[in-house]
């Protein structure tokens, strides 16, 4: 009886305490910290100020919000055309359960390797001595190798292969919860292939291709040292600034209102997201 | 299936596979700037061995590792049954506020706990690197063991109730072991996530406690060498075995 | 108009199927199955779990191939045609309403697939709409609707295309019996009013006796015995056929002796029965019997007729002395409503059940629990079997 008793308040103690110290605390830190002003010594002195926001408005710094949207948009759609043939590939047209387990624990265990290690693997393929220019030279394609390291091309491959897992999972998890009897009756109704696809399979799978839309978008926006690897530090993206003024600028008030704004557009997207799917569906996504 | 569908699919592992293969056949690369190919050699490795800053580097490592995946499990584990036994105000909230965590950037996790621990003047060391993997495993934990929770029979607590089962007896004998593979699956994944973290690490370690994506880290920004394939491919192979362990304790649902 | 020479429009039967051989990973499902469909007519699919009733129309559809053999749909050969391209719709189990869509968008869709213009399918849907009497939910989704909503829908959806076969999949399991009860009448006047064939797969053998104009038996792939509704149930050719299409009474017979207008049996042991030899007559008596071969008597309860053995009244030296009936003791009266079941239990302990009405303007048969009880039955209601 006792245990029983205890376990409610206990939980619900260490659920809240946690969050508190752990979550609630340092978010409230860094809003507040935006606020403030730089100090040369201590990082922050205590005066109220508007000015980092003002400054963050100016147009280098919009820049590069504008800047690393593109450059997330532009994953995540790559991801997403990427993955959607392949998920149906693998989901629809394999009969065969144990197959299909294989081929899904091919593609998890990129997801489960440190992006890290990906991302220098992926230089090793880039560089101009690399396996790719060395192919494309050994088949004639080009006469000279060309530069596919420390530049955009290079930057934005690295983000696809570091995210094309965060597209898959969910999109696998959405396509093997689809009903077969849906696609037979549409083909019983008439649907051709095609049909078939855009009338049924698309719109039933929206919510796998929203998570994985999400989860790469996301996961995009806060990349430091993929850019930094593969881009050579030449190109300033959110997650460099970030990093920037936190460690070379010492500039902290304006590193958290960075983040304050990054933290603010992931809890408006994941409202939107929440609004947006019946609630059974919306959290079994990867698990 | 139809052959562009194969070749399609093919061609996807290709991209995903191509680099981590070259990775490894290079690390076997007897050329030192992994240039030209120049014949197999196992240096590499045995240099890695001897450098013992990096032997330091990896057990601490292992040891963050270790810990955090352990305490974050178990706190994760506790407050996943609690929020599915317990109805109270704010659940509902305190879930999404889990997931929000769980695919937040990690650099503004990284930075909220930097504040946090020079708030409370704390040294940046061991210390506040556990506790940093700790609340970065944490939702992870909670979610992993929260979803197979929410899919259990409640006919069998139920059942076993109709047989004279206490609280605790349903707890132990029927809600533990059937989410038991979840809970090592869950410890799994953290104890992956902790080995590999880099962003999170890099704000909240000291100069005194090096772990190893970070030394890998400041390694590749020097540039490509051979040393650094060797150890990317040794841990990539530790990954696989956790995954295939994972796999086979976890048969279900991977 | 000369009315003897009214000439007869030929019909081509909607749909033949021959020769029909299908396996799934070496296990046959189907073995040399054939049969032929005329137009107009409400067919019902009648077997248990397994006996491949759900893969003929699955055949039928087009969802899945066939080994061996023929599918012809009104006169065309369809047996590589595609689901989406054979003119037969499919009432699936789960009715698998797109969930996406409303009830409008999900009747329209295969029209849409037909390429109709707007008005027609404006017009089609609605009137089908108003067919199955539901107007008002046109702009619903799926998940609003409760069962038997969902499956008029499903219904509909199939209809509007007017297809030359209508295939329906179990489609009344989901739902209480009273609401499959008045579905079954909807789907039967539908039927007459669309003029167009429904396939019924059911394992209710009721359902298949109510509604339909023929019904098909199967089992383990194979077709025991095709005809309608009362051949089958009082003429079954065979003791599976009759004991899944009513409760059956099977006593065990052997035959004494046979001439060209009687056969005599010692059932049970212990009654000479002698019963019209029928063997030239089609139905019943397709296996050839001779003497001495054991064979079964098959009864329906509800042609047993009981009489109580009163020592004392004038009956009981009749029975003792006829040998043409059996002699049982009554165990149980089972009340079901409007029918009363009695399970008696013979001389040689085994055990039947006699049906009768529960019609209280007769007046209740007076049987006690424990009475010994005379069993006799309406002559020509029998069936032997081997």
């Amino acid at each position: 009886m006792i245990k029983k008793d205890l376990f409610r308040p206990f939980t619900i103690l260490l659920i809240i305490s946690w969050l508190t110290i752990f979550v609630l605390i340092p978010n409230l830190g860094v809003m507040g910290i935006s606020f403030l002003t730089r100090d040369e010594a201590n990082f922050i002195d205590f005066t109220f100020t508007l000015n980092n926001y003002q400054r963050l408005a100016s147009e280098i710094y919009l820049k590069v919000f504008l800047k690393t949207f593109s450059v997330a948009l532009c994953v995540t759609t790559i991801c997403l055309v990427i993955s959607y043939p392949f998920v149906y590939i693998i989901s629809h047209t394999i009969k065969n359960k144990s197959t299909k387990d294989f081929l899904l624990i091919l593609v998890i265990i990129p997801f489960w390797t440190s992006s890290l290690i990906r991302t220098y693997a992926m230089m090793l393929v880039l560089r101009v001595n690399g396996l790719l220019n060395s192919f494309l030279l050994g088949v004639g394609v080009i006469n000279e190798p060309i530069e596919m390291l420390y530049n955009w091309f290079a930057i934005i491959v690295g983000l696809v292969y570091s995210s094309l897992p965060f597209m898959i999972l969910p999109l696998y998890t959405a396509f093997e919860k689809l009903d077969h009897n849906y696609i037979n009756a549409a083909q019983d109704l008439g649907a051709n292939k095609f049909n078939v696809l855009t009338k049924v399979i698309i719109p039933l799978t929206k919510s796998g291709i929203a998570a994985g839309c999400i989860l790469v978008f996301l996961g995009t926006l806060g990349m430091f040292f993929i850019p930094e690897l593969l881009g050579g530090s030449k190109e300033i993206l959110i997650g460099n600034l970030i990093k920037n003024q936190f460690l070379v600028a010492r500039d902290w008030p304006l590193g958290t209102a960075i983040a304050t704004i990054l933290t603010i557009l992931v809890v408006v997207l994941m409202v939107v997201y929440a609004r947006n799917t019946k609630d059974t569906n919306r959290y079994q996504v990867v698990v | 299936m139809n052959r562009l569908a194969r070749l399609y699919s093919i061609l996807v592992y290709v991209f995903l596979y191509l680099p981590i293969v070259v990775l490894i056949v290079y690390s076997f690369n007897a050329s030192k700037y992994g240039t030209a190919w120049q014949g197999i050699t196992l240096d590499w490795y045995k240099k890695l061995i001897s450098n013992s800053g990096l032997i330091s580097s990896t057990k601490n490592s292992f040891l963050i590792a270790t810990l955090s995946a352990s305490i974050a499990t178990l706190i994760g584990t506790l407050s996943a049954l609690g929020l599915y036994r317990y109805k109270f105000r704010g659940a509902k909230l305190f879930v999404s506020v889990v997931y929000v965590l769980a695919i937040s950037p990690d650099i503004i996790m990284g930075i909220s706990l930097l504040i946090l621990f020079n708030l409370v003047h704390m040294n940046l060391g061991f210390y506040t690197l556990l506790l940093a993997h700790i609340t970065f495993n944490l939702p992870f934990v909670i979610i992993i063991v929260i979803s197979r929770l929410r899919s259990f029979n409640r006919n069998l607590i139920d059942a076993a109730k109709d047989l004279g089962a206490s609280e605790w007896v349903v707890f132990s004998k029927i809600i533990l072991p059937l989410i038991m593979s979840s809970v090592i699956s869950a410890w799994l994944l953290a104890f992956t996530l902790s080995l590999d973290d880099v962003v999170i690490s890099f704000f909240v370690t000291g100069p005194n406690f090096e772990v190893l994506p970070l030394t890998l880290f400041s390694m590749t920004r020097l540039g490509i060498k051979s040393e650094i394939n060797a150890l990317c491919t040794m841990i990539f192979g530790v990954t696989l075995v956790l995954i295939f362990v994972s796999h086979f304790v976890f048969r279900r649902k991977v | 108009m000369d009315q003897s020479q009214t000439s007869v429009i030929e019909q081509v039967p909607i749909i033949e199927l021959r020769n029909i051989n299908k396996s799934f990973n070496s296990e046959v499902i189907l073995n040399n199955f054939n049969f032929t469909l005329d137009q107009n007519q409400f067919v019902t699919i009648l077997g248990p779990s397994g006996s491949g009733k759900t893969t003929i129309i699955k055949l039928i559809a087009g969802f899945e191939l066939i080994d061996e053999g023929e599918i012809i749909l009104n006169g065309v050969r369809v047996n590589d045609l595609a689901p989406n391209k054979r003119e037969v719709n499919t009432v699936f189990q789960n009715y698998s309403l797109f969930p996406h869509m409303s009830v409008y968008e999900n009747i329209a869709f295969g029209l849409k697939m037909k390429k109709k213009d707007k008005a027609y399918i404006d017009n089609a849907v609605r009137d089908v709409l108003k067919i199955i009497k539901m107007e008002k939910f046109a702009d619903r989704k799926p998940d609003q609707l409760s069962g038997g909503q969902q499956q008029r829908v499903a219904v509909a959806r199939a209809i509007v295309n007017k297809p030359l076969i209508l295939l329906l999949d179990e489609p009344l399991s989901a739902l209480d019996e009273k609401l499959r009860k008045e579905m079954q009448t909807e789907l039967k006047q539908m039927q007459k009013d669309l003029g167009i064939t429904f396939i019924l797969v059911t394992h209710d053998q009721e359902e298949a006796l109510s509604i339909s104009d023929t019904v098909i038996v199967v089992n383990n792939g194979n077709i025991e015995q095709i005809g309608s509704p009362s051949e089958i149930y009082e003429n079954p050719v065979n003791s599976f056929v009759a004991g899944f299409v009513g409760e059956l009474n099977v006593l065990d017979a052997v035959i004494k002796s046979k001439d060209s207008d009687y056969i005599t049996l010692l059932l049970e042991d212990e009654c000479l029965y002698k019963m019209p030899n029928k063997q030239n007559v089609k139905g019943n008596f397709e296996e050839k019997f001779e003497i001495n071969d054991k064979v079964k008597l098959l009864l329906r309860p509800e042609n047993l007729k009981l009489t109580p053995l009163r020592l004392d009244s004038h009956n009981a030296s009749e029975a003792a002395d006829n040998p043409q009936v059996l002699k049982g003791r009554l165990n149980e009266v089972r009340y079901r409503g409007a029918l009363l079941d009695y399970l008696i239990t013979l001389n040689n302990n085994k055990k039947i059940i006699a049906t009768s009405f529960h019609n209280k303007t007769e007046g209740v048969a007076d049987y006690a629990e424990g009475a010994e009880i005379i069993i006799e039955w309406i002559a020509d209601k029998e069936v032997l079997t081997k």
